[in-house]
């Protein structure tokens, strides 16, 4: 092999000579130098986009990996920035065929190299091949709807593959790709939620912070923002993160502030992240709701007591201390939002399944902003802060892509990311209808919260729906042996998964989720206007699930999985309900 | 993470659960290149239960293979085994014939020491370059395939640092990152060849495979897998100017009723070959064919006294191999 290396970083060395001696037309290679000494095995090319094309103007970068056994194999390139073209998919992968070998209709051979790729890649920019299309929509627009198609990518080429905008890194690129293609309407939703479900099913495990990245991206595109506006957003998150230090002083939970300073004593920043995000999203939510559910969540949960006293126990070690206390933090959150709004518990997911992903990909170098550079736990905040936000600001929007999506069964990751977001919406949505009598209350609740118990509150200064909600919940538990009985093995796997730190989390966020369902139905009895809505809910809300369940894919996939097919099992039942009451 | 040891229960829970978790992944997953992926993987998987290039073994070995198959096919197994004194597997990757060839010309050369033949296969080799660089191939898409053959070359002749013995020429032929290399210098020599001549090969490649000489070359010739056929061997025998002859191994039987096994001789045209015509007319490769394969065949010594005058020495030290 070592002779092979040696021939292969020969023939690079010839190769990037060609390169810099005579680069394909209007290709340059900004890293490149001749006396580079790093590896060969990574180049990275801009290319602009070919005169009198919808992509003129634009400046794209392309990543091109060489294989190890280069040039026998063809070299891996991918578009680092989002262009709409029917050959090119979100994730950058490009359908060339001299990117492939023969066997499957692939044209790749060694006589090729970079430069005649990066040729070729151009003159795909002129021309198109839509008969072979990646990408099923632009494909089709290109060739029936040609005017659609021209502005689409257009608007692509001008928010993203400006010589200006080249220069963020790829990440935010990532972003932007992702944030891209919904920020035009037409079948927006549809268009970007196929596009982030590919592009994640491939980089599901190579880049979580993607995934990340577009998560948030995706709601602030609900937003209907720019990239601009996204940027702003950046700033947000930074404001959300200096306010963190704030938040536990807005609330008068003394337990959160306990956590909080436990949090610091072993923080490290992963831990801090954790925290952060955890607190973040209380903020956001409101302190006092959070105060509720501290409160509240031995009271509402008795069948949750196995987990509880495991925390307990767990809390006696000093390793586990920090975690489970976060983990604490999540649950409780989560009780809470089972117990009073349903909007909580989406969040307190959302987050969670957040947490898991930065936590792996925390020790990959990411994000351009300077700003975020210096702090370790930002990347966190700004999805919380985001998701946060979004939710209640725009909810038909996503509402209507959270119907959407229960179209498309085999989701990946991202997309399933995002319909934590939808639950959110809808119940947002129901806020704004003044049909959800839960939030209401739980605002009422927590007005009232801070001093007195809360069990007397809720039976006392409530408004008719909570305690039935309440009451619903309880009287279910005993009513359905089974579903509790799924509920009580979550909860096992949850403590299990402790040691895992985070993974623990998604699936007690199932289980808080269910619950959530769960206490729907008894509301449903209450309001006929639900009926709807519910019915939107009985079909957005098992996909959460699951992305809950998948997000942690990258940390624990064991775990979930033991979750899912009894969440699937739970989820018919349930629907078959609603249904029925309907 | 690192509480992993305090809870062994939840670990068996994994082991149990990751194979579910497996499956459902993938099979959402799936896709059409993955499936592309995963037969090429198959066959890749076949094709690496035979060396590069194998142990020389009987040719009688091969009856092994057609026990209840064709009486023919046995019986021409039987003659095939009085004309030639063995038989050397090559891996059924597509490149078969080409490896074949580099193995059978560089062990050629190691035998007879014939420089001259060295030379004058240099000489080609230089053509070919030419010829490549005149179509318009960038010459470092190449230069490093002709490096690495002429490299062969030198090391087997003996006298000098570099020189390998047989042994080693077997095992250079079964690494992968020297054999492909020559491998591939083949295909770009028959890929100048059949474009250089396009109007003499283009009626044969028209009948093969209905495309035209640049794209029968880049999807046919050139990518390394692709099979090679009468018009490979055709071009790659005149390029270098080196004789080849190709037994069949087929179902077809003779007319006269005795069963034989029929033969072609690719000779070069005269053009590629220096030599005499008495030396290009009878091939020293010899290669088995069965449909969608080629091996190496070793004939009788006694055949190729007959028949080509080399050093008794070398052929000596041959049978005793």
């Amino acid at each position: 092999m070592g002779a092979q290396a040696a021939r292969l970083n020969l023939r690079m060395q010839k190769e990037l000579k060609l390169l810099l001696t005579d680069p394909p037309p209007s290709s340059s290679f900004p890293h490149l130098s001749h006396h580079s000494s790093f590896s060969l095995s990574s180049i990275l090319a801009h290319i602009e986009g070919p005169e009198d094309t919808v992509y003129a103007n634009g400046v794209f970068k392309i990543n091109i990996q060489i294989p190890e056994r280069y040039p026998f194999q063809p070299p891996i390139v991918t578009f680092a920035t989002p262009i709409y073209h029917p050959n090119i998919d979100t994730g950058g992968r490009i359908c060339l065929d001299i990117l492939n070998l023969p066997p499957k209709q692939g044209a790749w051979q060694p006589s090729l190299n970079i430069s005649t790729v990066l040729t070729s890649i151009l003159l795909l920019l002129t021309e198109p091949n839509p008969d072979d299309g990646l990408m099923c929509e632009a494909s089709k627009e290109y060739k029936y709807n040609r005017q659609a198609f021209d502005q689409k990518a257009r608007s692509m080429t001008e928010n993203y593959a400006r010589a200006g905008a080249t220069e963020n890194g790829s990440c935010s690129q990532n972003t932007e790709s992702h944030l891209k293609p919904s920020t035009m309407d037409a079948e927006g939703p549809q268009l970007s939620r196929l596009e982030v479900d590919e592009s994640f099913g491939k980089h599901k495990k190579l880049s979580p912070i993607k995934s990340k990245l577009s998560l948030a991206s995706t709601s602030s595109n609900l937003k209907r923002v720019t990239d601009k506006i996204a940027k702003e957003a950046f700033s947000d998150d930074l404001l959300g993160n200096q306010i963190e230090g704030k938040a536990p002083n807005q609330q008068p939970a003394e337990k959160f502030n306990s956590y909080q300073n436990n949090g610091k004593l072993h923080s490290t920043s992963r831990k801090l992240s954790l925290e952060s995000s955890s607190r973040n999203q209380k903020v956001s939510v409101q302190c006092k709701e959070n105060v509720l559910s501290y409160q509240s969540s031995p009271v509402l949960k008795p069948k949750e007591a196995d987990m509880g006293s495991t925390e307990c126990v767990l809390l006696e070690k000093d390793v586990n201390h920090y975690e489970q206390q976060s983990h604490h933090l999540h649950k409780s959150g989560v009780v809470k939002s089972a117990g009073a709004t349903n909007k909580g518990s989406e969040k307190i997911c959302m987050d969670q399944s957040r947490v898991n992903i930065s936590d792996d990909t925390w020790p990959q170098p990411l994000v351009n902003p300077p700003s975020q550079r210096s702090l370790g736990p930002l990347p966190m905040p700004l999805n919380t802060s985001h998701c946060d936000k979004q939710p209640q600001k725009d909810c038909v929007d996503k509402t209507g892509s959270g119907l959407f999506s229960i179209k498309h069964k085999r989701l990946g990751l991202a997309s399933r990311k995002q319909y934590l977001g939808l639950p959110t919406s809808l119940q947002s949505q129901e806020k704004d209808n003044k049909e959800n009598m839960i939030s209401v209350s739980g605002v009422l609740l927590s007005s009232k919260g801070s001093g007195e118990s809360l069990h007397g509150k809720i039976v006392n200064s409530n408004s008719n729906v909570y305690p039935k909600k309440q009451l619903g919940m309880r009287r279910k538990l005993p009513l359905e042996p089974v579903d509790k009985s799924n509920c009580s093995t979550d909860g096992n796997i949850q403590l299990n998964s402790c040691d895992d730190n985070l993974n623990g989390n998604p699936s007690k966020l199932l289980r808080a989720t269910e619950e959530s369902r769960y206490i729907q139905k008894p509301m449903q009895e209450n309001d006929e206007k639900f009926t709807g809505q519910i019915k939107h809910h009985s079909e957005v809300l098992p996909i959460p699930d699951s992305a809950i369940v998948q997000d942690s894919e990258d940390s624990d996939d064991d775990k979930k999985v033991t979750v899912r097919p009894k969440l699937s099992v739970k989820r018919k039942r349930l629907i078959g309900k609603w249904n029925a009451k309907a | 993470m690192q509480n992993k040891e305090e809870l062994p229960v939840n670990a068996t829970v994994e082991v149990v659960t990751s194979g579910k978790a497996s499956d459902v992944d993938d099979w959402e997953a799936i896709k059409d290149n993955d499936i592309m992926q995963q037969q090429s993987a198959i066959l890749a998987e076949e094709a690496e239960k035979i060396q590069y290039v194998g142990d020389k073994e009987p040719v009688s070995s091969l009856a092994a293979e057609y026990q209840s198959g064709s009486a023919i096919l046995l019986e021409k197994i039987k003659v095939l085994n009085e004309q030639y004194a063995a038989l050397r597997r090559t891996r059924g990757d597509g490149n078969c014939f080409f490896r074949s060839f580099m193995f059978s010309y560089l062990e050629h050369i190691l035998e007879t020491q014939d420089k001259v033949e060295v030379d004058r296969v240099k000489a080609s080799v230089e053509k070919c370059r030419k010829t490549l660089l005149d179509l318009g191939y960038t010459e470092f898409t190449f230069e490093d395939f002709f490096g690495l053959f002429i490299e062969q070359l030198e090391s087997v002749l003996q006298g000098n640092e570099a020189s390998i013995s047989q042994e080693e020429l077997v095992e250079r032929c079964r690494d992968q990152s020297i054999s492909d290399y020559v491998v591939m210098f083949f295909r770009f020599v028959t890929s100048g060849e059949i474009k250089r001549r396009s109007e003499f090969f283009e009626p044969f490649i028209m009948g093969l495979s209905n495309a035209t000489v640049e794209q029968f070359c880049k999807s046919s010739v050139e990518p390394m897998g692709e099979e090679s056929d009468h018009v490979h061997i055709t071009a790659l025998s005149d390029a270098l100017g080196v004789p080849i002859r190709v037994v069949y191994l087929d179902r077809s039987s003779c007319d006269t009723g005795g069963t034989s096994v029929n033969h072609h001789d690719f000779v070069p045209t005269s053009e590629g070959t220096a030599g005499g015509a008495s030396e290009a007319i009878k091939p020293y490769i010899t290669l088995l064919y069965r449909p969608g394969h080629y091996d190496i065949l070793y004939c009788n010594n006694v055949f190729i006294v007959q028949n080509k005058g080399a050093s008794f020495t070398v052929l000596n030290s041959l049978s005793s191999s």
